[in-house]
């Protein structure tokens, strides 16, 4: 459902930020990409969007290329980013309905909207509520709430526990538990080493745009990811 | 796609403070002008009516041929309550057979009035920018400015706002996120310009002494498309440079210098730069000329023979123009008539002379006026301007049309007047009221009618006022009816045009841009 084949991106500036990436997410699965800030896992996400063109290789969803055929890829694919910032002047409502009609999910209800909102745990209370008033841990729910609703088999996710607290954050790994039992394959970069090794099929250590590490659930049974990781990142 | 994103964008514009003030101001602005210009036109509206009737009873009072001269009321233009065109264009055109109309001196000053329609206006370029406000100008300054202000963060806003990334992944295109955030703008610009709009109609449609006919509507509509298409310019424009910015504040400084570029300095600074270029020598040149051809022509008529016979009383004659003399005799009626059918054909042949080397100098003005027109044209602000008194019939072209109409008239008042220089009537009415002859013969009736009931009685006797007009029956009637549909749209077409391609190429160029706008 995600793959990442040989892709690197090499910008303007000269920095190597992904070197030669190869990673294959499949449906039902959780592939945490650990790192270092400005290890590349964001610029990996940023190419599965085509926000930024690759400087060779290739990022599929679907099997479609993203740079190729981006509104195509994209279709398959949900974003939620570190910060979810939405349009404040507009209802928690509103701002779903807009984000699903530009995903293509017409006649929805209010109460479709409602029942999403329920889901991923924001209060009644917030509804209708301008989005300017909410806490990062409500606009990160909503930031779910507009991926669920787009219905899309794979959902990437740059750093969303970043900044919550620790009941925020569990909820948020709940309803992404949740959607692995849905079949949606899940691309979340973090620097939360526990909270990977809790939810995550896979793990990816980057470091300066290399792969330098990837091990299954399995693999990681009877290891410390933390001082693995940390001994990742020592290595020079 | 491009839908959600339009409406999203009025959503979000209609919910902003910034949208509230700025459709407050245009409101503000666009009422009080447009209810100034209302009443101005009203009061222009009267004056026609009250100098077509003042021209007529003048004319309906000429004594004799030679005085006539015929006043051409132009009416003013509805559309001018919109644009009120160059300022300085005189209301109406004299003809008479002293005269041949030409744009280039019909202030009535000789060489004075220039075509390009500056010519009483302030030197000061800034001076004369705000010495003419109209609602083509609110709308060019203020609803350019709210575009300014409505559409600098659309991009740099969203990015630091970290919407942008949202909306991309949403399956939004670049080229659509351009066009809905494009349309959206402009949907949200057409409100206050609507309400504008509106204002104006709503204040015509209630005055008392106006009434709005269907080509006025008609007119007001294709204004308010214009109004439009100059707006989607403006936008497109500051949608481009935004696209160059990823900072909000800085793209509002850029925006704002550019707004003032193509606001102010290019109008202004083209102006001033054009006046570099004034044909000042021609106008030297046409001065000197005339001198020379008054000098030859009072050479000329010294040179005709002719002596007084007997005295005139109540006279006026004019070396340039028509003459009417009373109380004169038979003899000298006469002996004046056999004098001025030599004078009267050179006075037309002056008067045609001078009309040639007046076109001459026209010739050089209108070069200088496409030159100024040129150094002025890259601002949206002047094209959307130029469109506007094209199609309102105010601009100087126009005007230029109604003399040339005037010109032909003139041909057909010749016609009519030519063969009447060899009767009497063409310069006395003396034979018609011979009662009113002050000979030897009566002057002891005079003076004892002056004994009686002192001078004031003669004077009223030998008035012009007891002689009947003269008849002008078979006088032709101008007729000069506004610019046609036709006529109008050819003048706006250049500019039109312009702001399409304008509008084009700053969408195309956008479209290129938002696609390496860069997201990181």
């Amino acid at each position: 459902m995600i793959q990442a084949i040989d892709l690197t991106k090499r910008y303007e500036d000269g920095l190597l930020a992904l070197d030669h990436l190869n990673l294959t997410i499949t449906p039902g699965q959780i592939y945490c990409l650990l790192g270092a800030n400005g290890a590349g896992k964001t610029t990996t996400i940023n190419l599965f969007f085509n926000f930024i063109e690759p400087t060779s290789g290739t990022a599929l969803l679907n099997g479609k290329d993203c740079a190729q055929a981006p509104l195509e890829a994209k279709k398959y694919a949900a974003y939620v980013s570190e910060n979810v910032m939405l349009y404040g002047n507009f209802t928690a409502r509103q701002n779903l309905d807009f984000f699903s009609r530009l995903a293509g999910r017409k006649n929805l209800e209010r109460e479709d909207y409602y029942m999403v909102m329920r889901q991923v745990g924001l209060p009644e209370r917030a509804f209708e509520q301008r989005v300017k008033t909410f806490s990062k841990g409500m606009r990160q729910k909503l930031g779910i709430a507009i991926a669920i609703l787009k219905q899309a088999p794979a959902l990437l996710l740059d750093e969303p526990t970043s900044g919550l607290d620790p009941k925020a954050g569990a909820e948020f790994v709940d309803l992404l538990t949740t959607l692995r039992g849905e079949g949606k394959a899940i691309l979340m970069s973090t620097h939360d080493v526990f909270r990977a090794k809790e939810i995550a099929d896979v793990v990816g250590i980057m470091k300066e745009g290399v792969l330098i590490m990837e091990k299954t659930r399995e693999d990681l049974k009877y290891e410390d990811l933390e001082k693995l990781y940390l001994k990742y990142m020592e290595v020079s | 796609m491009i839908r959600h994103i339009i409406q999203k964008e009025l959503r979000v514009n209609i919910l902003s403070m910034r949208f509230h003030a700025g459709l407050a101001v245009s409101a503000l602005m666009m009422g009080i002008v447009g209810y100034v210009l209302i009443e101005d036109y009203a009061a222009r509206v009267q004056k026609y009516i009250a100098d077509v009737q003042e021209h007529r009873e003048a004319l309906a009072q000429t004594k004799v041929y030679s005085m006539v001269a015929i006043v051409v009321d132009i009416p003013p233009s509805p559309l001018s309550v919109f644009s009120r065109g160059s300022q300085d264009l005189p209301t109406s055109v004299r003809v008479s057979p002293y005269h041949v109309p030409s744009a280039a001196d019909e202030a009535g000053e000789g060489a004075t009035i220039s075509l390009h329609g500056t010519g009483s206006r302030p030197s000061n370029p800034l001076l004369r920018m705000f010495s003419s406000i109209d609602l083509t100008f609110v709308i060019s300054t203020i609803l350019s400015l709210f575009a300014v202000i409505l559409v600098f963060d659309s991009f740099s806003g969203e990015l630091e706002q970290g919407t942008l990334k949202m909306l991309l992944s949403a399956s939004a295109g670049r080229a659509q996120l351009y066009a809905g955030k494009f349309l959206g703008a402009l949907v949200s610009l057409a409100i206050p310009l609507t309400v504008g709009f509106l204002e104006v109609i709503v204040l015509w449609t209630i005055h008392p002494g106006l009434a709005l006919d269907a080509r006025a509507w008609a007119d007001a509509g294709l204004v308010y498309l214009c109004s439009l298409l100059f707006l989607s310019s403006f936008l497109a424009l500051a949608l481009l440079i935004a696209l160059y910015a990823r900072e909000s504040s800085s793209c509002l400084m850029t925006l704002l210098l550019a707004w003032v570029g193509v606001a102010v300095v290019i109008p202004a600074g083209g102006e001033y730069l054009a006046e570099g270029t004034r044909p000042v020598s021609a106008r030297e040149n046409l001065l000197a000329a005339e001198a020379r051809s008054k000098a030859d022509f009072e050479k000329t008529i010294e040179g005709i023979d002719y002596r007084q016979i007997g005295g005139w009383n109540n006279a006026s004659t004019d070396q340039f123009e028509g003459e009417s003399l009373l109380g004169i005799t038979a003899e000298e009626v006469q002996n004046r008539l056999a004098y001025n059918l030599k004078v009267f054909p050179l006075k037309f042949r002056f008067a045609e002379d001078h009309y040639s080397a007046v076109e001459a100098y026209g010739q050089e003005l209108r070069s200088w006026r496409g030159v100024r027109e040129n150094m002025i044209r890259p601002s949206l602000c002047v094209q959307y301007s130029n469109l506007v008194s094209a199609l309102a019939g105010t601009d100087a072209a126009a005007f230029e049309e109604t003399v040339a109409r005037a010109r032909r008239y003139r041909d057909a008042l010749m016609s009519f007047l030519q063969p009447r220089v060899e009767s009497p009537r063409w310069f006395t009415r003396a034979l018609d009221y011979p009662d009113v002859q002050p000979t030897e013969a009566n002057r002891a009736y005079w003076q004892s009618l002056i004994d009686h009931q002192g001078e004031r009685a003669v004077e009223r006797i030998l008035s012009w006022d007891r002689v009947a007009p003269v008849d002008l029956a078979g006088l032709p009637t101008p007729v000069l009816a506004p610019p046609g549909a036709g006529e109008r749209a050819e003048r706006a077409m250049p500019d039109l045009l312009l702001l399409f391609a304008c509008c084009g190429l700053c969408c195309t160029l956008g479209i290129i841009r938002v696609r390496r706008y860069p997201l990181n």
